[in-house]
């Protein structure tokens, strides 16, 4: 198979009650492009990715991951496939430290963990991937610090670096830049920028000036449609997304 | 027929009663993802104060309201002084605490009222028996249970359909966050919700002084079939609580008449006891573990 | 830093060295009995650390972890009554009769609490939060209705044992050779706890309890650690229940009670959660107090209860966090 596309999202489909989340998303994520996914709050964003990750099923619709179908496979077995998520609201192992909190999840892909007997801050094995996870996210000297009481910054950069220790297929970031200060927020965009390649990145992500810079390919969400797809470029000049999504943000 | 009809009622009263006890529960839940054991000690203490009431006055009446009062006072005394500092505090710290709350209770009844359980008399205009068919006498205080249960489900209903605060507490229940975008005085709506269900439970206490004896730890064995009935129903759903309250009182009451009565067709008498009277008493628990693999989240489960 | 290290070593050298001396400070005392109290907080303080070990490194509440030392206490106390009665465990498909021999009834207990532990956790760990409290309190009471309904058994009553299981060249029946019978697996048992909870298994479990959906986002089969670790934790208990069986020589139904699953998890949050020491300072300062109140008062429990609230509220750290300075869960 010579296919270019990565991730395939049809017809995918979910509601709360009366309210749709999702209605009728397509989406085709290329292999080694960051593709951004903007929309105004509410717009599902979020149930989206949760979809993908397998925490949520969808009512209908198929998502198709590096040619298997992977609709109905539950979350642990998607992120063995290759497919990392960071969350909104930093999701670490706040009482580990930080090394410990990527060593788990390199754990995760290298085989079962019913290890009982040896300690597990004595592998050798682990050690190499740990140390460029550590080093690619920029915590190599925080190393040893408790996961609480790192900056905010820090925290986000070790939520990545957990998504990256296992250099995925797909990294989904959910807000990477939420609530950063600028500086963090640079360092931010130089770690995805470092990544882009090897892995396909979706972006959500409501710093414009982030997005714009990073994105190979930008879809445009409102209301649970996929309103526009298209280059940072095509998607400025879009008719509806400025009347839509970019207007708005102008007030 | 005429036994298994009888035996019929009898669930549907252990049920309604469940449903007392569990409606408050499943709020308290629901609304403040708190796990109150001490729930059981308030059906108690309405006993108590129930049977204390008809001892010294004679009256059913009286008793039973005095309960329902005062037990609802405690119950909001008890959502102030404690409950209150655990709603940010995770499970096991709930637990514990409302563990505390239990052997206290259960020791201050031993040192008020003694060691001996207390007895309550039907009252008098309730003792006869009436023929719900004919043939088939049955008292009429449990009738009576029956009808006051029924008659709390529908007036919860009305309240939860109806009023205001009743939307409000069941959007707080299905939505914790709802509350506070309502613009409720969410301290107070929590102790009034605690209060009644503080209520619920003292009016299943009191009404099962005639049946039961009154005596300490007395509320250990509801709570933990009213915590079945929770887990059947659904966390947060009122109507999940009355369904799993019906379904749990029948299948346990039937199950300790029916199931050594089924097996003595296939097993020589003594044996079918035996093994009828154990399987019975795993009745109602083996019914949650089929619905746990049916549905984990109960049968009607009020959040995402 | 190293200081703590330090007071965390001499907390812990100093606790075992006491247990290992008290046969010899009762008898220098001349009061026998503290041998029998001491044999029983040993035992709890087994089962509390295997509870520890789902509390407060899994994470999992569970309220039902005396059905596990139930278990093992009643797979004693079963098949020690076959022998009393000279009747057989089993007639069918093959003989079996009962036995009184420690090794095997012992290996069984600890196989059977397993065993149901599975079962019960399988179940159980469908859920979380508050509904797995109440499933797993749900389940103990069941077992604890099925060996009051089991009249063969003594129902309510239960059975009792004319002797202790029986070892080869160790005599059971001294009280002081089977207190240090029970400081040896106890410390056995904390030593192998040690190994697991700092192993990957360990930090995959203490993951799980820190935050669970992320666990699942990184692609760990969460379920299936969570259960082994529930399972583990019962055998642990049933080891116990075995013991106490032999201890009291006693087995009845309110071993199942579960009040008693309550106690264990004050032990647990009396001595520190998340360590494994702190359930053992916590099963001999609940045990101690139990005997210490009710020398002047009966009614006890009046006191135990708001104690224990305000230990909740006030003094989460436990005994262990109160003695090494050190925060609970920061291993």
């Amino acid at each position: 198979m010579m296919s270019n596309t990565l991730l395939k999202v049809r017809q995918l489909q979910k509601s709360f009650g009366a309210v749709e989340a999702c209605c009728n998303i397509n989406l085709e994520i290329n292999k080694g492009e960051i593709h951004a996914l903007i929309g105004p709050n509410g717009a599902g964003k979020t149930t989206l990715i949760q979809q993908l990750a397998g925490q949520m099923l969808p009512d209908s619709g198929s998502i198709e991951f590096d040619g298997q179908d992977i609709t109905r496979l539950p979350a642990h077995k998607r992120a063995l496939l290759g497919l990392a998520r960071s969350f909104q609201i930093t999701s670490i192992f706040g009482q580990m430290s930080a090394e410990e909190n990527i060593a788990l999840a390199v754990q995760a892909h290298m085989g079962h963990s019913f290890r009982f007997w040896r300690p597990a801050n004595k592998n050798k094995k682990l050690q190499p991937t740990i140390e460029t996870a550590l080093e690619k996210c920029g915590l190599l000297e925080r190393r040893h610090i408790v996961a609480d009481n790192l900056s905010h910054g820090e925290k986000r950069q070790l939520e990545a670096g957990m998504a990256l220790a296992v250099t995925p297929k797909l990294l989904m970031l959910d807000e990477p830049m939420a609530g950063m200060g600028p500086g963090s927020a640079v360092k931010m965009t130089e770690l995805i920028q470092s990544i882009k390649g090897n892995t396909s990145i979706l972006l959500v992500e409501h710093d414009m000036h982030a997005v714009f810079n990073l994105a190979d390919r930008i879809t445009v969400l409102v209301y649970g449609k996929p309103i526009a797809t298209g280059t940072p470029e095509e998607i400025s000049h879009n008719q509806d997304v400025r009347s839509a999504y970019l207007g708005e943000g102008d007030n | 027929m005429l036994l298994f009809i009888e035996q019929l009622f009898n669930g549907l009263q252990l049920g309604v009663m469940l449903f007392l006890m569990s409606a408050g529960l499943t709020l308290v839940f629901g609304i403040m993802r708190v796990i109150n054991l001490a729930h059981g000690s308030l059906y108690m203490m309405g006993a108590y104060i129930a049977a204390t009431v008809v001892q010294h006055s004679g009256s059913f009446i009286l008793a039973l309201l005095t309960a329902l009062a005062a037990t609802a006072l405690l119950g909001m005394l008890i959502e102030v002084i404690v409950l209150r500092r655990l709603y940010k505090r995770d499970h096991l710290d709930q637990v514990l605490a409302t563990f505390g709350l239990i052997l206290f209770f259960n020791e201050l009844t031993r040192i008020v009222w003694g060691r001996q359980p207390l007895f309550m008399d039907v009252p008098g205009w309730l003792s006869e028996t009436i023929e719900i068919i004919p043939g088939a006498p049955y008292p009429s205080y449990r009738l009576a249970i029956i009808s006051v249960g029924i008659l709390a489900a529908v007036f919860l209903y009305l309240m939860f359909t109806r009023t205001r605060l009743g939307m409000k507490i069941r959007a707080g229940a299905a939505n914790r966050e709802m509350v506070a975008a309502l613009g409720v005085n969410i301290t107070l709506l929590n102790t009034l919700i605690f209060g009644l269900g503080a209520l619920l439970a003292a009016l299943a206490g009191a009404m099962a002084g005639p049946i039961l004896a009154v005596e300490s730890g007395m509320g250990e064995s509801i709570l933990i079939l009213t915590f079945v009935v929770i887990v059947i129903g659904g966390i947060g759903s009122i109507r999940g609580a009355f369904i799993g309250a019906i379904l749990v009182g029948i299948v346990e009451t039937l199950g300790k008449f029916a199931l050594p009565l089924l097996l003595r067709l296939m097993l020589p008498p003594a044996s079918a006891d035996g093994t009828g009277a154990s399987l019975a008493s795993m009745s109602v628990y083996i019914l949650m573990a089929a619905v746990l693999i049916w549905r984990p989240r109960g049968l009607f489960p009020a959040h995402d | 830093m190293r200081f703590i290290k330090n007071r965390r070593t001499l907390i812990t050298g100093a606790s075992f060295l006491f247990f290992l001396l008290l046969p010899l400070i009762a008898s220098a005392l001349g009061d026998a009995y503290l041998v029998t109290l001491f044999t029983r907080i040993l035992i709890y303080a087994l089962a509390a650390v295997s509870l520890d070990l789902i509390l407060g490194y899994g994470g999992m509440n569970s309220l039902g972890h005396t059905a596990f030392f139930g278990t093992g206490a009643y797979v004693v106390g079963i098949l020690a009554f076959h022998i009393q009665e000279e009747t057989l465990f089993l007639s069918w498909p093959i003989e079996l009769s009962g036995s009184s021999n420690a090794i095997l009834v012992w290996l069984l207990a600890v196989l059977f609490s397993a065993f149901m532990s599975g079962l019960i956790g399988a179940l159980s760990l469908r859920t979380t939060g508050i509904q797995f409290i109440m499933i797993t309190l749900a389940f103990a009471q069941m077992l604890y209705y099925l060996f009051v309904s089991l009249e063969a058994y003594g129902g309510d009553d239960g059975i009792s044992l004319w002797a202790r299981n029986k070892l080869p060249i160790f005599d059971t029946a001294d009280d002081t050779s089977f207190y240090y019978l029970c400081l040896g697996f106890l410390v056995i048992f904390v030593f192998l706890s040690y190994r697991l909870v700092h192993s990957h298994f360990g930090r995959v479990i203490r993951g799980a309890k820190q935050n669970l959906q992320r666990m699942q986002s990184l692609g760990f089969p969460i379920y299936r650690y969570q259960l082994v670790c529930f399972i583990i934790a019962g055998a642990g208990a049933g080891l116990a229940g075995a013991l106490m069986a032999n201890q009291s020589e006693f087995v009845s139904p309110g071993l199942l009670h579960w009040t008693h699953s309550g106690e264990m998890m004050i032990m647990v949050l009396l001595g520190g959660m998340g360590t494994l020491i702190g359930p053992i300072l916590g099963a001999t300062a609940l045990l101690l107090l139990e005997e210490f109140l009710s020398v002047y008062t009966e009614h006890w429990m009046a006191f135990l209860g708001p104690f224990l609230i305000i230990v909740v509220l006030f003094a989460k750290r436990g005994l262990y966090g109160l003695l090494t300075g050190k925060e609970v869960n920061d291993e």
